[in-house]
């Protein structure tokens, strides 16, 4: 919880930087969630292309309205709520869930590490195939907070309800997984 | 308390984020319920399968210059649009003034047509450079 909260105060302090012109502040925001966010984005949406231009205009909403927020906003959900729009935006217009995933298996690499050999290319593929099956609500508490490693006080802030809404659909998301898990071949 | 509602706990209590009261009943349930053991497991799994998908993505650089190209182009784009409002409306009211006084001497005239036409050199360096970056954005892209 301290690291939690020496983080939230470096952020405190880049947004009042960044109010005050230090357009550096802006750089290291950028640095500091370029690559959570981008990898949110892409694990919404599995298409490369477009996960990277949903990123750009994320960060170009966050410089536009990065002058007007509270001194005090919890940054990280701030940015990720951003990019949560503009994922369930795109998801919505193309409703391209399915056919998205297609592509991930040619651009998800997996990670060879040793702690992570246990997962061969078939179950990673099998995962992706899950992930588009199961709702984007669910996909996207799943993603921030098994991958993003977000609380459940960050959810609640990005998708807009309470701690205890969250703990349910966390945990109907999870049942959901399992359930397409099991049934996928 | 039943299974069922063990198993709501335990996806709390995988992710850190229980009681501590909640914590110590659990353990005690989980010590004597093997079914909530093996529910335990699968959590533990499925948030590992989640959290080790790695992903090839751009490098920050290239996709900050990317950003700041892109607002470039937006800040650009209002200035622009701003200069070409303001000159049209002087052009026009100059024109209309030019219309109307048909006495104005000659040098007069052509002091203004030399500054509707240096306006107008202004207009193409802005759409040329507006033009320019537009090109490698879409490069970039």
């Amino acid at each position: 919880m301290l690291g939690m909260g020496v983080r939230m105060e470096e952020d405190i302090k880049l947004v009042s930087r960044f109010k005050n012109k230090d357009m550096a502040a802006y750089d290291e925001i950028f640095s500091k969630y370029y690559k959570p966010v981008s990898y949110y984005i892409f694990k919404m949406v599995y298409n490369k292309e477009i996960a990277e231009d949903i990123t750009q205009d994320t960060f170009i909403k966050v410089y536009k309205a990065l002058g007007n927020v509270d001194d005090n906003v919890r940054l990280s959900s701030w940015i990720y709520r951003i990019a949560h729009n503009a994922c369930i935006d795109y998801i919505r217009k193309n409703k391209s869930t399915l056919e998205l995933l297609d592509n991930a298996k040619e651009i998800c690499d997996l990670n060879r590490g040793p702690e992570q050999q246990f997962m061969n290319k078939e179950l990673h593929d099998k995962i992706v195939r899950v992930m588009g099956k199961i709702n984007s609500r669910y996909r996207s508490v799943l993603i921030l907070r098994d991958y993003n490693d977000l609380s459940y006080k960050d959810i609640s802030i990005v998708l807009k309800c309470s701690e205890s809404a969250i703990k349910s659909l966390i945990h109907r998301a999870r049942l959901e997984f399992q359930k397409v898990f099991e049934a996928v071949d | 308390m039943n299974c069922k509602e063990y198993e709501f706990l335990l996806s709390i209590y995988v992710d850190n984020e229980c009681s501590e009261s909640e914590k110590q009943e659990l353990e005690a349930h989980l010590n004597t319920c093997s079914s909530c053991q093996k529910r335990l497991d699968q959590l533990l799994l499925l948030k590992g399968v989640v959290r080790n998908e790695s992903i090839q993505l751009k490098s920050a650089e290239k996709v900050k210059k990317k950003v700041y190209n892109k607002l470039y182009l937006h800040f650009f784009i209002l200035f622009a649009g701003l200069v070409i409002c303001a000159s049209l409306i002087a052009v026009s009211g100059g024109l209309v003034q030019l219309l109307l006084l048909n006495s104005t001497p000659v040098i007069i005239k052509c002091i203004f047509f030399a500054g509707v036409g240096l306006i107008m050199v202004g207009l193409v360096i802005i759409m040329f450079d507006i033009y320019r970056n537009v090109i490698r954005f879409m490069k970039n892209k």
